[in-house]
């Protein structure tokens, strides 16, 4: 937990300075007799690193305790590949259609969250893809992307 | 008193009763789904509306109005995505009952509490409601500003173990929220020339993200169970009479801080929730209990809730002015069907406005039904295997945070803040306060500067005006006790923690 | 396997001469069509343009489906709309936002990347006061303002938008100056009858009702003729200022567009706003029908929109 701190705490320093950079570079146009629009961002930008110091004091000095942390890299992997998973279903939604797509992304969704059952998984990812195209394209009125199939 | 019993005879005709039983069946759906809000339903209801009349109209509606609250606790108790944004308090005590094996008797509270709060907030609609419009019109830019930073200040008692960590989360919650055109001028900030930006962080798809993405992950990476399983019977749906007693405190606050927080134009029913579940749980006997699956801690928030729904038509009645997006579209409504909303609407309408009464009754009355006759059905939805469950959630999330504008950039800050999230939960974050922030920065500064143009430039319009001068300094005790508190009560290292501990 | 491609790829060439030829102007229209609208769900912009999609569909012969693409001062929807392809079957519900939202220059493009097909009518933006307000008429109002410069505080929908951009033609025209606030739309109404500004520039169906209540008066409208449901009140042409603003309301597409279309598109509209369940939605919503084809719309558009880019040069409000 310790070092996971530390380590959060530069981040979070880091990120401040960037932001600070991004206000530094904000254009100005500002009414009469207020603050302008780079105040709260100073103000904030300020409290964050203020907080990350202490945060990072507070660490360092702390004893290590033995509540350990870490981010395991099989997580990591399995993060990274659901949100690639997702963005491609986005991408791919606005060629294909949106049902077509749905089903194949139902599919690989169900066998990751551990159905091994073809029968199972083909039913369901259709069933789920249409009912969920009615609800919302037909009944709710939502503009899914219909692409060249659906 | 005869308008009033000849709107009542009209109200409960058999195609308006239909109506409203309508209307909470839509609501209770629509509220339970994420991404799904009242406001969409509403308008996909209006073209409807054309063509019926007026009382049918509004039996509808405000079927859906009531019941959409209820159903968002719903998603929330069960599943620990709130539904709407309202239902993020309740999601704190009430998920923990559910991981208890108290899914039942938790919304059984949340749905009887919902009911004290909407038939409060009808009461003040009908006995008090000029007095209460005519104060809330006195909410000016450095009021709301007050009352903003008051709820911010809840941060600190959201701050989990740690207090730096509440606090980093919340400011990281504000700096999000900085994106998008300045409030007062319109300069794009921090946008990096996405028009997609300018408009800012919708909090729906971060609400959505922040809560649901997690539950996702850590279903399909590490195979936990999305909804906490449980043998035995549902208990405890009825609620027992000893035990609404006992609630009787948390409701009664509940409702009195919804309605009148409800009844300010432009203040949001978020803060009133927040607010309520934050002072229940400093005035409750078992400060304890708190975050841990207490009752109390779904009763004050689910009862503001609804609390807020009657509050809101407050203004709009006696006005003709809206206390929230919902009632700006029953606003729509009541222009469709011919009638001009404002002040004079009950000199030259007031059957129409009794109608109202007894409709938001009888919606109530129907949700309390319906709610009660399904939970045992709702709570069954742990029998659903993970590996249905979650390939729907995350559909529904997907297509969910799409639909609000249609665009799959709200989908990418639904991912964004899933993972941030994700990773706040993994290195113990808080992210209560994250939300917090998200809902109320972009208030927070925009009363600000206002109220500086206002008084052209002296700060001295926060502490002349009573009502704001009265919230900055509730804000003031508020944000030091639960940082000087357990310093000053140097008891034993374990109080402390209790103290602190409002665990998410 | 090899099936299964072969099947696929002719389903796509299928599809796509369906798509292309969708595009012919003869076919126009066969699919439903999306309507755009630059606010979120319950304001008078959406529930205006839910109306006439309603009856504009029935001559256009598909559905219009009205998709709500809120923010950014309408920066987002002109966008959307800027990106859309130009088939028609992607149509704007606009308004002088369209104006306002570019001429700022939030978005990196101008009014003319539209072409602006019908204009369905408009409301006044009138200068709305407290009953109890010292000035009956709009005479002393501006006395009163000569006598006190910078002390009338006059709220509006936001910086640069048309409600801010009103009160400042009056300034500039009279030699006047005021106290601008951007209270935002939803604010507009309850802090003029809270007493926290003096006056607000808002259209005319937000403050109507509370005209007819007596909790407020409008002293100006600054339409090109007077209101037909407030003919008392002078517009500013009355007094001898060329300060006309309206709140428009029409369709505009993608420039690009085939002509054909858009003649489509145009005529569904002009019977759309002639049915008697527009003109009756749009009495009661104290909006004006007064219907504009493309050419007249376009002669309309182009000197109100060099007009606000001059006043937004002149004060600032420009990003350059």
């Amino acid at each position: 937990m310790r070092k996971a701190n530390i380590i959060i705490s530069l981040i979070l320093l880091g990120f401040a300075s960037f932001y600070a950079y991004l206000i530094a570079n904000l254009p100005a146009r500002d009414l009469p007799n207020t603050l302008g629009a780079a105040f709260v961002p100073w103000v904030l930008a300020g409290i964050l690193a203020g907080l990350s110091v202490i945060l990072l004091i507070h660490s360092i000095f702390a004893a290590n305790g033995n509540q350990k942390v870490s981010l395991p890299g099989r997580e990591l992997l399995g993060i990274t590949f659901l949100l690639i998973l997702i963005a491609s279903y986005i991408k791919l939604m606005e060629f294909f259609g949106f049902v077509t797509v749905s089903i194949v992304f139902l599919t690989i969704l169900t066998w990751l969250a551990g159905s091994r059952k073809p029968v199972e998984i083909a039913a369901f990812s259709v069933t789920t893809a249409i009912l969920v195209y009615l609800l919302f394209h037909k009944f709710f009125q939502v503009q899914l992307p219909t692409g060249i199939f659906f | 008193m005869d308008i009033a019993l000849a709107a009542l005879f009209d109200v409960l005709q058999i195609e308006n009763i239909l109506a409203s039983m309508a209307g909470v069946f839509f609501g209770l759906f629509i509220g339970a789904t994420p991404g799904l809000t009242i406001s969409l339903g509403m308008v996909l209801l209006l073209p409807l509306t054309f063509a019926l009349s007026p009382v049918t109209a509004f039996c509808l509606l405000l079927g859906l109005y009531s019941s959409g609250f209820t159903g968002g606790s719903i998603s929330a108790i069960l599943l620990n995505i709130p539904g709407t944004p309202s239902a993020a308090a309740t999601a704190i005590d009430g998920h923990a009952m559910a991981k208890n094996g108290r899914a039942g008797e938790a919304i059984g509270t949340a749905v009887t509490a919902s009911f004290f709060g909407g038939m409060f907030s009808l009461v003040c609609l009908v006995l008090i409601a000029p007095t209460i419009a005519k104060f809330a019109l006195r909410f000016g830019a450095p009021e709301l500003c007050a009352l903003v930073l008051l709820g911010l200040t809840l941060i600190c008692s959201f701050g989990q173990k740690s207090i730096i960590k509440g606090l980093i989360s919340g400011v990281i919650g504000l700096i999000f929220m900085t994106v998008g055109l300045d409030p007062m001028v319109g300069t794009p900030r921090f946008t990096f020339g996405q028009v997609q930006l300018q408009a800012g962080i919708s909090f729906l798809p971060a609400l959505i993200g922040l809560f649901a993405i997690p539950q996702v992950v850590n279903g399909i990476i590490a195979g936990v169970r999305v909804i906490p399983t449980y043998h035995g019977k549902v208990a405890g749906v009825l609620p027992k009479l000893s035990n609404l007693v006992k609630l009787a405190k948390s409701m009664l606050l509940g409702a009195c801080i919804g309605t009148g927080v409800g009844a300010i134009p432009g203040a949001g029913g978020p803060i009133a929730v927040f607010l309520s579940y934050d002072y229940i749980s400093r005035v409750s006997k078992n400060k304890g209990e708190f975050g841990k699956g207490t009752p109390e801690g779904v009763a004050a928030p689910e009862s503001a809730n609804n609390g807020v729904a009657g509050g809101a038509m407050i203004p709009m009645l006696t006005l003709g002015i809206p206390g929230d997006p919902i009632t700006a579209i029953l606003l729509g409504a009541l222009m469709i069907q011919g009638l001009t909303p404002g002040p004079l609407l009950f000199e030259n309408n007031g059957q129409f406005v009794y109608s109202v009464f007894w409709a938001f009754l009888v919606a109530n009355v129907l949700t309390l039904i319906l709610t009660f006759a399904t939970i045992k059905l709702w709570v069954r939805i742990h029998q659903v295997p993970s590996r249905i469950l979650l390939p729907i959630i995350t559909i529904l999330c997907i297509v969910g945070s799409y639909s609000l504008r249609n665009t799959f950039f709200d989908t990418g800050v639904m991912l964004f803040f899933g993972v941030i999230g994700y990773l706040m939960n993994k290195f113990r974050f808080p992210i209560v306060p994250l939300l917090l922030a998200i809902i109320l920065g972009p208030a927070l500064e925009e009363h600000l500067r206002m109220s500086l143009i206002i008084s052209q430039g002296s700060y001295a319009i926060f502490f002349t005006h009573p009502i704001s001068l009265t919230f900055l300094v509730i804000a003031l005790f508020s944000f030091t006790l639960p940082l000087v508190g357990p310093l000053i009560r140097k008891k034993s290292a374990e109080e402390d923690q209790d103290i602190i501990k409002k665990t998410v | 396997m090899m099936r299964r491609t072969t099947i696929s790829a002719a389903l796509a060439i299928i599809a796509a001469l369906g798509i292309l030829g969708s595009a012919f102007a003869a076919d126009y229209p066969a699919k439903p069509v999306q309507m755009l609208i630059p606010f979120g769900a319950g304001g008078s912009a959406d529930s205006m343009g839910r109306m006439i999609a309603k009856t504009a569909e029935k001559h256009l012969g598909q559905n219009i489906v009205a998709v709500n693409k809120p923010g950014a001062g309408g920066g987002i929807m002109l966008t959307a709309l800027h990106e859309a392809k130009p088939d028609g079957y992607t149509i704007g519900w606009g308004s002088t936002g369209i104006l306002t939202a570019t001429n700022i220059g939030n978005v990196p493009f101008k009014h003319d990347v539209f072409t602006h097909v019908a204009r369905v009518g408009f409301s006044g933006m009138p200068i709305a006061v407290r009953a109890d307000a010292p000035w009956n008429s709009f005479e002393e109002f501006v006395a009163y303002a000569k006598e006190n410069p910078n002390k009338i505080k006059i709220g509006n929908a936001g910086t640069g938008s048309a409600t801010h951009l009103t009160p400042i033609f009056i300034e500039k025209e009279l030699g006047l100056q005021f106290i601008h606030v951007p209270l935002g739309a939803k604010r507009r109404v309850p802090s003029l009858l809270g007493g926290e500004v003096e006056a607000i520039c808002v259209p005319l169906p937000e403050v109507a009702g509370q005209v007819q209540a007596g909790k407020a008066k409008v002293l100006v409208i600054p339409s090109a003729e007077r209101d037909p449901g407030f003919p008392d009140v002078p517009t500013m042409k009355d007094f001898g200022y060329d300060v006309v603003i309206e709140l428009f309301r029409g369709i505009s597409v993608p420039k690009g567009t085939p002509d054909a279309i858009v003649a489509k598109i145009e005529e569904a509209f002009k019977k759309g706003a002639q049915d008697p369940e527009f003109i009756e939605f749009a009495k009661k919503n104290s909006f004006n029908i007064s219907f504009m084809g493309m050419d007249e719309f376009n002669n309309y558009v182009e000197p109100m929109d060099t007009k606000i880019a001059m006043v937004m040069e002149e004060t600032g409000l420009k990003k350059n």
